[in-house]
């Protein structure tokens, strides 16, 4: 369904359907003897037109059993899943899409060039648009010159990681699904993957994105939601969570330990490693009376920092938090049953 | 168009990657030196010479056939899913049953050029030692071709839920309890066998496909037909249709509400 200029109404649906729209979806997998594991518990997001999401967490989080079941590689148990406004499995939402599955595994007996000229057929790209665009594509993850002759059965991960990149590109996507998308590859590999995605973002390509590399997601990602045992911890824009900043910290050095006890008595507590004392304080003030006492007392201040927490640290934390709740609720159920 | 488009795809990479890899190459060369090694054992006169021909050339590009079809069969599909090549195909614009279909036709494909190149050593073979052309063989490996087809719908069928394994062996046995169908029948209407056993004989035969009703040999090597007439062949090629009919739908069905 493309939207033109000459059929506004079409282009104005377009515009506000959510690319992605998950409604209370949960998926239980049954297992024998009754067993059950719930993978994914009631979650609920949208992504609009153009933005770049990002789901985070942890292994068994639910990350991968949402993205199969946006391709209809899994149904859910409960809830609605919609993808451009329909379904997911449908060819017309198929056509749209584009996937980088985790460590991509592809035929061995097929040269790149086979392979994308396979994936693009099965998308319906014409013939006269495929050839140029394969060595568009062999170009862009630069596999043209060594990869685009050679079967993948001797390419090395990072080539196939590149390949995988290729096959999700071969039917210009709406949506680009990409899972793990820098698992396998060398840092120069990793920088050229997260440069590819901010061009794809430039373009207006919606992406989800799936990751373990937070700072990965950070540097791309318009919001995040941070998944853990199925559920969603914090979702929200990366600013949001990941707060500003309101600490100051003071790093000094060349303090002996009489200066370390003034500055204690003054109502800081110093962080000492070695001859490295580090002071931290909410107020930028108190961190100037901080400098006064270090100079004072003879050492040398070294910096002073206004350190900006990582959504690693957000994520650690949010996941750390859910856990703990998880402990204590055990725990408590186990003395409430002890008791009666 | 476009419905059948994926499904020829899925074939013709589906034959690729078996012409490509090892297994087929492997069974052809075998099947070839025992096809020229039983071959070569005919002596005798001609009429003789001409009865172990037919016989054990017909024999070898059936158990071959066979054996190739559930060889290079039963990873079609388990293959795909434990390799995780499957993910980026039903990723694209691809339906579950297309692509079903689309490994029966690769399966299809792979029995015909497995069944061309044994009849053509064959035909080579027969016509070096006997100096003519018996139209009659071309009828009997048609019909070989029917029955591997028919076997490969079960491969595929039994594979959309079963494991590797598992696949392999039943397979195999459907093959060989249809292989003796004329048998089952017989024991099913044995007087002295009882009702029980009867039930389970005559079961047994109608609920497996009757390969045997499509083997020709009997009828050129025994019965000297001079030529087969149209209810001989088309009985047992419709009963094969609809078996594989049946199997491939199964198939479809079990495959589309799979998780993967």
């Amino acid at each position: 369904m493309v939207a033109t200029a000459s059929d506004p109404v079409a282009a104005h649906t377009a515009a506000v359907t959510p690319v992605v729209d998950i409604r209370n979806l949960s998926k239980t997998y049954k297992l024998v003897l009754g067993k059950e594991i719930q993978a994914v518990v009631d979650l609920s997001l949208e992504i609009k037109q153009g933005e770049t999401f990002a789901i985070v967490g942890p292994n068994g989080s639910g990350k991968t059993t949402t993205m199969k079941m946006l391709l209809s590689l899994l149904f859910p148990t409960e809830g609605e899943l919609l993808l451009f406004g329909r379904p997911p499995g449908h060819p017309e939402v198929q056509s749209r899409i584009g996937y980088l599955p985790e460590a991509p595994y592809f035929y061995e007996y097929l040269n790149g060039r086979e392979l994308l000229e396979y994936y693009g057929k099965l998308c319906g790209v014409p013939s006269s648009v495929l050839t140029k665009r394969i060595e568009d594509l062999l170009q862009m993850v630069d596999l043209l010159e060594r990869g685009a002759d050679m079967p993948v059965r001797f390419y090395s991960r990072g080539m196939r990681q590149r390949i995988g990149i290729a096959q999700a590109m071969i039917n210009n996507p709406d949506l680009l699904i990409l899972d793990e998308p820098t698992n396998g590859l060398d840092p120069i590999g990793t920088v050229q993957v997260r440069q590819f995605i901010l061009e794809q973002k430039k373009q207006g390509r919606t992406i989800l994105l799936c990751s373990h590399l937070l700072s990965e997601v950070e540097a791309v990602a318009d919001r995040v939601a941070i998944l853990h045992r199925g559920k969603v911890l914090a979702i929200g824009p990366v600013e949001e969570l990941v707060p500003e900043s309101h600490q100051w910290e003071l790093v000094a050095t060349g303090l002996s330990r009489e200066a370390i006890a003034t500055i204690k008595a003054a109502g800081f507590s110093p962080d000492v490693h070695g001859d490295v004392a580090t002071i931290t304080s909410e107020s930028q003030d108190d961190i100037y009376h901080a400098l006064g006492l270090v100079r004072d007392n003879g050492g040398q201040m070294v910096a002073i920092n206004r350190p900006q927490p990582t959504l690693e640290q957000q994520f650690l934390k949010a996941v750390g938090e859910d856990d703990l709740r998880r402990t204590v609720g055990s725990l408590q159920r186990s003395a409430q049953k002890k008791n009666k | 168009m476009s419905n059948i488009r994926p499904i020829f795809l899925i074939a013709g990479n589906t034959i690729t990657g078996t012409l490509r890899g090892v297994v087929l190459n492997v069974l052809l060369v075998l099947a070839a030196l025992m096809i020229v090694a039983s071959l070569s054992t005919s002596a005798l006169d001609l009429t003789a010479a001409r009865q172990m021909l037919v016989d054990s050339g017909l024999a070898s590009i059936t158990v071959l056939g066979a054996l190739i079809a559930i060889l290079t069969g039963f990873t079609m599909i388990p293959g795909e899913i434990e390799s995780r090549t499957l993910y980026p195909v039903l990723s694209k614009p691809v339906r579950r049953w297309q692509f079903v279909l689309g490994k029966f036709f690769g399966a299809a494909g792979i029995n015909a050029i497995t069944v061309a190149l044994l009849a053509v050593l064959f035909f080579t073979l027969y016509f070096i030692k006997i100096r003519d052309f018996d139209i009659r063989l071309l009828a009997a490996i048609g019909m070989i071709y029917g029955m591997l087809l028919v076997l490969s719908a079960i491969i595929i069928f039994l594979s959309t839920f079963m494991s590797w394994i598992g696949t392999i062996i039943v397979s195999s046995v459907i093959w060989f309890i249809g292989n003796y169908s004329q048998f089952l029948y017989d024991l099913g209407n044995y007087h002295s066998v009882n009702e029980t056993s009867k039930l389970i004989f005559q079961t047994s035969q109608k609920l497996f496909p009757n390969f045997q009703a499509m083997d020709l040999r009997y009828d050129i090597v025994q019965l000297g037909v001079p030529a087969f007439e149209a209810q001989r062949i088309l009985v047992p090629l419709g009963s094969a249709v609809i078996y594989l009919l049946i199997a491939l739908l199964l198939a479809m069905l079990i495959f589309s509400y799979r998780e993967l």
